[in-house]
This record gives structure tokens, C-alpha cells and sequence, in this order.
């Protein structure tokens, strides 16, 4: 009788370790590697200086943003840059602080740390138009031409990301997480299948979510096992501390590919991959800690290196998946 | 204190050669961490913008403190980084004053995480250390004592 009271809670420790051992490089199906097959920007030239966002359209024509020279980049599939625009300012074209960067058929989207909205530009970097939008932008993903899904760092009453048209008209809203959570646990990266899922990876909890094109919830994954975010005092607020996970993206065959943090084995550079369904398939790492993680349509994927100075493109080779391009 | 002063003074002979002697100046030191923070660099871009340029390129002095503990080499991949940056953040603003490394980091508790202004009268005194953002007081205070 003794016994079990300690078999079982020691077989719930195990299970709920065993969790966290798989995410962290443990037993996974399969195997991705990489392989470098371009690198743009170096110590002695002026094309990066601190890269933050990243797109790459149809073509192959790769879009950056670049907090340092406050510009909108734009480079071959070589890595020759073909064109740069903007410079500091609240004007059309200007940047105070350029961040994400979303690409359709035929436009760029450009959000700003600073200032609230989307800025529109054509694919030869000509400023088209502002999205008027009374809140920053902190993610955001193109629909098309004229439909973005974003998301603000601003409190609001229910976590969502919201379906937006170019003139700024709020089409829809997903609600995602719950109504009580903690300031600043809802903040995700989200990726977009093209079937209309959204996958969310939360900034502070360890959390990945699925929901459906209408924002109903398909399901809801643990990587590290842990509970709540911990939460520190900061200026006088309570806010969440440690990053979780970093960035989010999927690839050609809809894997997802989660961007590890504080609680990865090697922070920011372990990149977890689950399927469609949330099953666990593997870890491997990137060579350099990476900020962002972005998977273009030919299934590259596209890191940082050198702390923002270069941007770096891989092919990806899979090993032991069901589903792999 | 006194040996940060020595060895600043010994800095801006080495980046203003013909800078008069007698001339007040100030050291900008800041951390390499806040090239990579917006809101870290927003109050140094404003002190600069607000200096006029010709006190920008005789009486200041940038100091960029490297990350680490250890004495950095001219070719480590982290210096070549912020190197690579602080040019970047130059251009971009349009800030004139010569910047140099402090691989030893002799400054590193003045830049304290951001960034500092230590002011020097013309006798190599130091006379007083401002921590960013300045007010407009004490920004207006700055440039009266460079302007002396």
C-alpha cells in the first residue's frame, strides 16, 4: 500500500518531465538541417545594420526593415541591394523606429514601434499610403493586397488580433487566451496557414495555440511544462519578465516552427517543430541567436547573425518526417 | 574618478589632436547595449541634435563601452559589431563627434547600462556628470559651459 504513494507521484514527475525532455532537444521523430546558402550583410560594408523585420516575396526578392538607419531595404535573391528608402521622421515614407514587415502579391506593410499604423509601399519601395490605425502595431501578417491580420502590445479588454482593410476598418477580431490575463502574458507572434488557422507562440507564457479561421481554439501546447509567467516589478508595474518564445512560422507543409528563449538548452536558437496537430517532431538549432525566425514561400528559412549586422538564409533538410517539402 | 578624467583627457587629445588646450569638453559614454534600444538611444540622439555641430566636432567626445568583462581585441566579432552600428547610428543622425572604443573599459561604470555626459572645464577637471535623457535645463546648462 506505502508503494504507490510514491510510484505514482513519481511516475507524474517523470511524465511531466519527460515533457519538457522531448521539447529540449530530447527524442523527436525527425531531424532538420540546415545548410547556409546566402548571407547578407557583413562587418565592412553598409548594407545591415540592425535588421528587425523580414519579408521575401514570389519572386525571391527579400524586403528588410533596419532599426539602426531607420530604412526599408531591399536585396536580390544574391543578396545585392537593390533598393533602400526612408530615413528618421512621422512622415510618409519615414521611420522613427521600423519594425515588423508583412509582403502580398504586390505591397509591403511596415509597422513602427513608434508610431501607431501600418505604412503601405510598393515593391519598389515607394510609399503608397498610411493604414490609419489609433494603436501600435506590434505583428503583423498580410492577407492580401488589402486585408492584414495585426496585433498591439496595447491593454485591451480581450486578447485579439484583428482583421484590419487598408483604409484601417476593423473587419474581424479573433479572441484568443483568456479575458483575466496578466498584463503583457497575452502578447503572441502569430503565424497564418493558408487554409485560415492561426498559430499563436505567447512572448511570456509557455503556450502554443492553434485556433481556427473564425478564432475558436483547436488546441493548446506546453513545451516546458511550466505554469504562469514570472512576473516582476518593473517602474512600479507588474509585468512578465522572461521570454518564452520568440517568434513563429510555418513552413510549406504547415509544420510550425516555435523560436525558443530564457528556458530554451541554447536561447534563442533552439527552434522546436510541431505538426498541424500540435504533435512534438523535433528541435535543432539555429548557428546564432536569432530574434526572428521567417520561412519563405520556397521554404527557406531566414535567421539573424552577428547581433542584427547579417541576415542569414538556409535550406532545410529533413530527416525522418511524415510530412516534409 | 581621477583616472577615468586622466585617461578621457588622454582620449579626446588622441581623437582632437588640435583641439585648444584650454577648451572646456565632454565626454558622451555610452553603453553598447543601447545601440540596440530605441528608447536608449532616443535621449542621446536629442542631447546631439540639440549641440551645435561645431561643439560637436571640437568639444565632444564619444566613448562606446563594449559589452563583457574581459579587454576586447580590435578584431574580436563584437567589437567590429558595434563599430559597425555606431556607424550606422552616426549617418543616420548626423552626429559629427568622433567616437572611440574603450576596449578596456575604463568607462564602464559611467555608461552604467546607457549613457552618460561628463563635462570637463579647461583645466581637466571634472565637473560634473549628467545621466541621460537631460532635462532642458540641464542640457541649456551643458552647452553654456562648452560655449565658455
Amino acid at each position: 500500500m506505502a508503494a504507490h504513494k510514491t510510484i505514482i507521484p513519481a511516475v507524474l514527475v517523470i511524465l511531466a518531465l519527460s515533457n519538457s525532455v522531448f521539447a529540449q532537444g530530447g527524442p523527436g521523430r525527425g531531424r532538420i538541417i540546415l545548410d547556409e546558402v546566402l548571407s547578407i550583410g557583413g562587418f565592412d560594408d553598409d548594407l545591415l545594420y540592425q535588421w528587425v523585420g523580414i519579408g521575401v516575396d514570389a519572386e525571391g526578392f527579400i524586403y528588410v526593415t533596419d532599426a539602426l538607419d531607420f530604412s526599408l531595404k531591399k536585396f536580390d535573391g544574391w543578396g545585392k541591394l537593390l533598393k533602400r528608402s526612408g530615413r528618421q521622421g512621422q512622415g510618409p515614407g519615414e521611420f522613427m523606429a521600423p519594425r515588423a514587415l508583412a509582403c502580398s502579391a504586390n505591397r509591403l506593410f511596415v509597422t513602427d514601434q513608434n508610431l501607431p499604423g501600418v505604412q503601405v509601399f510598393d515593391k519598389e519601395l515607394r510609399f503608397l499610403k498610411r493604414i490609419p490605425l489609433n494603436f501600435l502595431v506590434t505583428e503583423v501578417t498580410a492577407l492580401s493586397d488589402a486585408r492584414l491580420a495585426c496585433k498591439t502590445f496595447e491593454i485591451q479588454p480581450r486578447p485579439q488580433i484583428l482583421i484590419v482593410d487598408d483604409d484601417g476598418r476593423t473587419l474581424s477580431t479573433l479572441s484568443y487566451g483568456e479575458p483575466s490575463m496578466a498584463a503583457m502574458t497575452d502578447l503572441v507572434d502569430f503565424a497564418r496557414a493558408p487554409g485560415g488557422s492561426f498559430y499563436l507562440a505567447y512572448s511570456h507564457l509557455d503556450r502554443i495555440d492553434k485556433l481556427s479561421g473564425d478564432g475558436g481554439l483547436v488546441w493548446s501546447r506546453s513545451l516546458f511544462g511550466l505554469k504562469k509567467a514570472r512576473m516582476e516589478k518593473v517602474s512600479g508595474f507588474v509585468v512578465p519578465t522572461d521570454i518564452v518564445f520568440k517568434d513563429i512560422a510555418l513552413d510549406i507543409k504547415g509544420n510550425i516552427f516555435v523560436l525558443g528563449g530564457s528556458f530554451s538548452k541554447n536561447r534563442g536558437r533552439d527552434v522546436y517543430v510541431l505538426s498541424e496537430s500540435g504533435e512534438y517532431l523535433a528541435t535543432f538549432a539555429l548557428p546564432e541567436s536569432s530574434h526572428c525566425l521567417y520561412i519563405d514561400g520556397q521554404n527557406f528559412l531566414y535567421a539573424r547573425a552577428n547581433e542584427g549586422v547579417t541576415l542569414k538564409k538556409y535550406r532545410m533538410s529533413y530527416e525522418g518526417f511524415k510530412r516534409s517539402p | 574618478m581621477r583616472a577615468a578624467g586622466i585617461a578621457a583627457f588622454l582620449f579626446f587629445l588622441g581623437a582632437r589632436p588640435s583641439a585648444a588646450l584650454g577648451d572646456a569638453f565632454c565626454l558622451l559614454v555610452m553603453d553598447a547595449e543601447s545601440l540596440v534600444c530605441t528608447p536608449c538611444l532616443d535621449p542621446l540622439v536629442r542631447l546631439c541634435r540639440g549641440l551645435p555641430a561645431f561643439i560637436q566636432e571640437e568639444r565632444v567626445l564619444g566613448i562606446l563601452v563594449p559589452g563583457g568583462s574581459a579587454q576586447s581585441s580590435d578584431d574580436s566579432p563584437h567589437i567590429r559589431i558595434i563599430q559597425k552600428k555606431l556607424s550606422g547610428l552616426m549617418q543616420a543622425n548626423d552626429l559629427r563627434f568622433p567616437v572611440l572604443v574603450d576596449r578596456s573599459r575604463v568607462f564602464a561604470e559611467l555608461a552604467a547600462g546607457s549613457a552618460a555626459v561628463v563635462l570637463f572645464d579647461r583645466n581637466r577637471r571634472l565637473i560634473k556628470r549628467y545621466s541621460l535623457p537631460l532635462s532642458s535645463r540641464q542640457q541649456e546648462e551643458l552647452i553654456d559651459f562648452l560655449l565658455r
